[in-house]
């Protein structure tokens, strides 16, 4: 029978991919069309124990009726179907893990048919001291969780975007405390994710809490419970979104936990719209979350000032949608001109609203809501020419008066209050108005006096 | 703003009953659904959600934890807690709810906690998301001259 396959041109050299596997130190395997065991270089033989002479041939197959290492070589379905993947798997015997084995699976498409797969294994987890094993689902699952939080969600062409990513970088390399400074829907938890997916304890789990939103008793039982997750050894990351507003009791309970001396520490990471210092100076925050729990201060950049990231952040948004819409030139300008107080979130809903008014097609400037378009309009318009230079009086002037005005407009005409309101007396307030000729607005009818009432209850 | 939901998948229907009168009272849509996907798609709507998901550790199905890791891909703004009826020991325990939580859950409940705070739990979750959604209260006692609230009629 002749060989089917292409004849060697004469110019390429002969490879000795043996040769070449053969001295690899990450285990590979490589199993053919028939899913039985073809060759297993020597790295692998050290990870699994196994001689390849007495194991080639094996049947690689998920079937129970398969070996335990047959189970865990086999590639999922979508491989021999020609797509590259990586599963999770429990080193065997065992059923469950850790440690466990991330194996890479590539499949060698052929003319026609599947040559084979080659597998890369790396082994990934410590054994928990006597604890109970994780399924291979939810493994599994946790495993793609964390392929969504690489380092790439960060970068940009804004240099404050380049700036977080080298300073998400830097936090991943140690285990010291973070504490997460951005406005809100700006990703400060997706930030603490991609610290923590890519940093020391990645294997571990990410815990996430929000504290405006669980009651404290719910947060302790939690963490301090009975069966409690702070001494089970398998966190790898607490996140505290806005610890400022957990009892101070529990932040002393925290405090203590997190400045233990001890290995198996879950690092903490923390999320505020303010810097630890001033939730310590307004007495909402405990000092220690200031001098031990705030080692590294990231700030993520609010929205406005990372404009030029917006095709890349849409273009990562636009995975959450059902349909992929295309985006118009013309839609870009009117992204620009708005200030984004809700940031990211924001972003998203603009997005997925304009998405469904283009019902499967580009997303254009007439899907984006009104406001955007009047901000954006107003924007464009030419300013109207200035008829003489400004002075320095002339200005402060127009301010004292913009601000005098909008305080009587807060305080509902009131002079009293709009006093107040400006920090001055309410004397210096009337001579001010005077002077720049301020009309007193009406004032507000005062309340009445409740008539006095004796005892025998008539007037 | 569109009504918030709370948005159940569960295998029985205590967890719904048991969410019913608070979502009456507070005039949250409740909608109860048994297929992970049909939770998903509404998960997915644009407006507030608690997505309530019964588990089974014990189970091999991982359908409904694939539901919490793809609700905090595709609707992160809607916080999902999940509980389980099935009683597990100590460290089985502290194991799956980590694991559960890296997926993305904001709580995970087992016996006997289920029954007794899921309202407030969810109310809580409810409460934060419509506050991140409408935004913080109005700081008093400032004026701010590009405030257009306060702008020329």
């Amino acid at each position: 029978m002749s060989d089917p396959s292409p004849p060697e041109p004469a110019d390429r050299p002969r490879f000795a991919w043996r040769t070449f596997f053969h001295k690899a130190t990450v285990p590979v395997f490589v199993v053919g069309p028939t899913r039985r065991l073809r060759y297993a270089n020597p790295a692998w033989e050290k990870l699994t124990g196994k001689s390849l002479a007495t194991i080639r041939g094996m049947r690689v197959s998920a079937r129970r009726s398969a070996s335990p290492l047959g189970q865990v070589l086999a590639a999922p379905p979508e491989v021999w179907a020609g797509q590259t993947a990586r599963s999770r798997r429990p080193v065997p015997p065992a059923d469950a893990g850790p440690p466990w084995w991330d194996v890479t699976f590539v499949p060698l498409p052929g003319d026609g048919r599947m040559l084979g797969v080659i597998g890369l294994i790396a082994p990934v987890g410590e054994k928990v001291r006597g604890g109970p094993k994780v399924a291979p689902a939810l493994a599994d699952l946790r495993q793609q969780a964390a392929a969504a939080y690489p380092f790439e969600l960060l970068v940009g062409p804004s240099p404050a975007s380049e700036r977080l990513l080298n300073q998400a970088r830097l936090a991943a390399r140690v285990m010291a405390p973070v504490w997460v400074v951005g406005e809100p829907g700006s990703g400060k938890e997706t930030l603490a994710r991609v610290i923590h997916h890519n940093g020391p304890t990645r294997e571990k789990a990410f815990l996430g809490l929000d504290c405006t939103a669980l009651s404290p008793a719910l947060v302790e039982s939690l963490l301090f419970g009975k069966g409690s997750l702070a001494n089970s050894g398998r966190l790898g990351t607490v996140y505290l979104k806005d610890p400022a507003a957990l009892p101070s009791n529990l932040q002393d309970r925290l405090a203590v936990l997190f400045t233990a001396d001890r290995a198996d520490l879950p690092r903490l990471v923390c999320g505020s719209v303010r810097p630890a210092v001033e939730d310590v100076r307004a007495g909402r925050l405990i000092p220690p979350f200031h001098t031990a729990l705030a080692v590294l201060e990231l700030r993520v950049p609010p929205l406005r000032e990372r404009l030029d990231d917006l095709p890349s952040l849409i273009d990562r948004l636009a995975d959450r949608l059902a349909d992929r819409p295309a985006v118009a030139e013309d839609v870009w300008p009117v992204l620009r001109t708005y200030h984004w107080p809700a940031n990211l979130r924001e972003l998203a809903d603009i997005l997925g609203q304009a998405a469904r008014r283009a019902a499967g097609g580009p997303v254009a400037r007439d899907h984006l809501p009104r406001l955007l378009r009047e901000k954006h309009l107003i924007a464009s318009e030419p300013h109207p020419a200035v008829g003489k230079p400004w002075t320095l009086d002339g200005v402060l002037e127009a301010v004292e008066k913009r601000l005098i005005e909008l305080a009587l407009r807060k305080s509902g005409n009131s002079q009293t209050e709009a006093a107040e309101l400006l920090g001055v007396f309410r004397a210096r307030l009337w001579r001010r108005m005077e002077a720049l000729a301020i009309p007193a607005p009406p004032q507000p009818p005062k309340p009445r006096k409740p008539k006095a009432v004796d005892e025998t209850g008539s007037e | 703003m569109r009504f918030p939901q709370i948005v159940v998948c569960a295998f029985d229907a205590w967890a719904a009953n048991q969410l019913r009168e608070l979502a009456a009272a507070q005039r949250w849509l409740l909608r109860e659904v048994r297929q992970p996907a049909a939770a998903l798609e509404l998960a997915r709507e644009p407006r507030p959600t608690v997505l309530v998901v019964q588990a089974d550790p014990t189970a091999d199905r991982p359908d409904p934890l694939r539901l919490v890791a793809d609700a905090r891909r595709l609707a992160p703004d809607a916080a999902a807690v999940v509980f389980s009826d099935v009683k597990l020991s100590d460290g089985d325990r502290a194991a799956w709810t980590a694991g559960v939580f890296d997926l993305g859950a904001r709580y995970v409940l087992f016996p006997p906690l289920q029954r007794l705070v899921l309202e407030d739990l969810v109310g809580g979750l409810m409460a934060a998301t419509l506050r991140r959604v409408v935004g913080p209260d109005e700081p008093g006692g400032t004026i701010d001259l590009a405030d257009e609230r306060y702008g020329d009629d």
